[in-house]
């Protein structure tokens, strides 16, 4: 635990809530893969391009993960949490949320399971949030149990990372362990990531990943599929 | 809020591809439509092909049925991440008021597989002669705990060298005391027996 601690110390320069600290364990919950939100029917688009060949290794496949943090879809969600955990109106920041999308299947993959979330947060933790997508479901939870951000932003880019590397290993020949191997590389990026966004604001919102946005919205007509995006 | 004056009672239709389940569905909701409020969630792995089979075959007008896709784990979306059919269930019930009951056709199954609770109330689990006669022998979850099981294709018996009458004992075994039949959908036998089994399992 205590190089957990030094990491975070060391890497996001920001009060570090103690390692027995039992919101880690709250955030682990939330963004484990067994989290019942249907996250693995999801690909964020990554199915299509690795059926027309534009992924198909494992240096692709990192490139690919490494992009939607530095340009994409996952640096605005970061962005999106962060807004509403410092206090912007969440009813305006999930309508911006959905403005975001580039395709509707990017649209239902953050509605689905940010209902599936939202749903769980009332049954379990008595929270009443409804109909929102995923980021901004995820945000209200955290505001709600006094949880940082710097906790809960690398926790959730690390759970999406981790989330298209399954992806991939389903749909490519890499295997678990160049899956792990990936996952392992990224980790830095995804503190870059996090690092870029504490400081960031609305206006930094936007994506440049436009081959991960033709993919999502490409993937409406693959047939067959594996992946409902 | 998805506040419903009175939930359907969900059925859970469970087996291996190609055993017949959407043959049961169109057999057995033809037979209780007339007389009770159904809707049908089909759980395809690929496509929605199985709804749209459904809506062919005009077992059911089109806002009665969703056909959902489950991605490559078709055993995940009806037991321990059911979200995506939980949601079609609440979506069904949205368009459909007073709905009786609603049929959930998984995506295909191997013979561990089984439903959660909170997504189904009675569980059918469907089995057919042609993928041999031993299946009732191994038992499995699925073959122990469903609420009703059913062996599909008697028919097919005599071409795949299978026994009906040793399979029937091996079933009874497995079975104990609970339910199964056996059936042919396409050619609708003995189909009301099981609308009738899954109408007074849902105290209908």
């Amino acid at each position: 635990m205590d190089m957990v601690e030094h990491i975070h110390m060391n890497t996001l320069k920001a009060p570090m809530h103690t390692p027995t600290d039992s919101k880690l364990i709250t955030v682990m919950q939330w963004l484990s893969p067994a989290f019942p939100i249907g996250g693995f029917a999801y690909s964020h688009g990554l199915e299509w391009a690795i059926n027309k060949g534009h992924v198909g290794n494992r240096e692709e496949l990192q490139k690919w993960i490494s992009d939607l943090l530095e340009y994409g879809s996952l640096k605005n969600d970061a962005i999106l949490i962060k807004l509403v955990l410092q206090g912007s109106d969440p009813k305006e920041i999930n309508e911006l949320a959905m403005a975001l999308c580039p395709a509707s299947e990017r649209l239902s993959e953050t509605q689905l399971q940010g209902g599936a979330f939202c749903k769980i947060m009332r049954d379990v933790w008595s929270l009443e949030l409804n109909d929102l997508t995923l980021p901004i479901a995820l945000a209200l939870a955290a505001k709600n149990e006094s949880i940082d951000q710097n906790l809960v932003l690398p926790a959730y880019l690390h759970s999406f990372c981790s989330n298209l590397i399954s992806v991939a290993t389903r749909l490519i020949p890499i295997g678990q362990t160049d899956g792990q191997k990936t996952l392992r590389e990224l980790s830095p990026l995804i503190l870059d990531c996090v690092r870029a966004v504490v400081k960031s604001n609305i206006d930094d919102l936007g994506s440049t990943c436009f081959l991960s946005d033709v993919s999502a919205m490409q993937h409406e007509y693959l047939q067959p599929r594996v992946f409902k995006t | 809020m998805n506040k419903h004056k009175r939930s359907a009672v969900r059925i859970g239709i469970g087996g291996p591809v190609g055993a017949g389940k959407t043959s049961l569905t169109a057999a057995v909701v033809k037979d209780l439509r007339d007389r009770f409020s159904v809707g049908v969630i089909t759980n395809d792995i690929y496509t929605k092909e199985d709804a749209e089979a459904l809506m062919r075959m005009q077992v059911l007008p089109e806002e009665r049925l969703i056909g959902v896709e489950t991605g490559g784990c078709p055993h995940t979306a009806i037991r321990e991440d059911a979200s995506i059919n939980l949601a079609a269930v609440d979506e069904l019930q949205r368009r459909v008021e007073g709905l009786d009951l609603i049929f959930i056709e998984s995506g295909g199954d191997n013979l561990s597989a089984t439903f959660s609770p909170e997504l189904a109330d009675i569980t059918v689990y469907m089995i057919d002669v042609a993928m041999g006669a031993d299946i009732p022998r191994k038992r499995g979850p699925a073959m122990m705990k469903s609420d009703i099981l059913l062996v599909n294709k008697t028919d097919l018996a005599p071409y795949v060298d299978v026994d009906l009458a040793s399979m029937e004992s091996d079933l009874k075994v497995a079975r104990e005391d609970r339910p199964y039949f056996l059936i042919q959908a396409k050619n609708n036998l003995n189909i009301e027996k099981v609308s009738q089994a899954i109408t007074e399992l849902a105290g209908l």
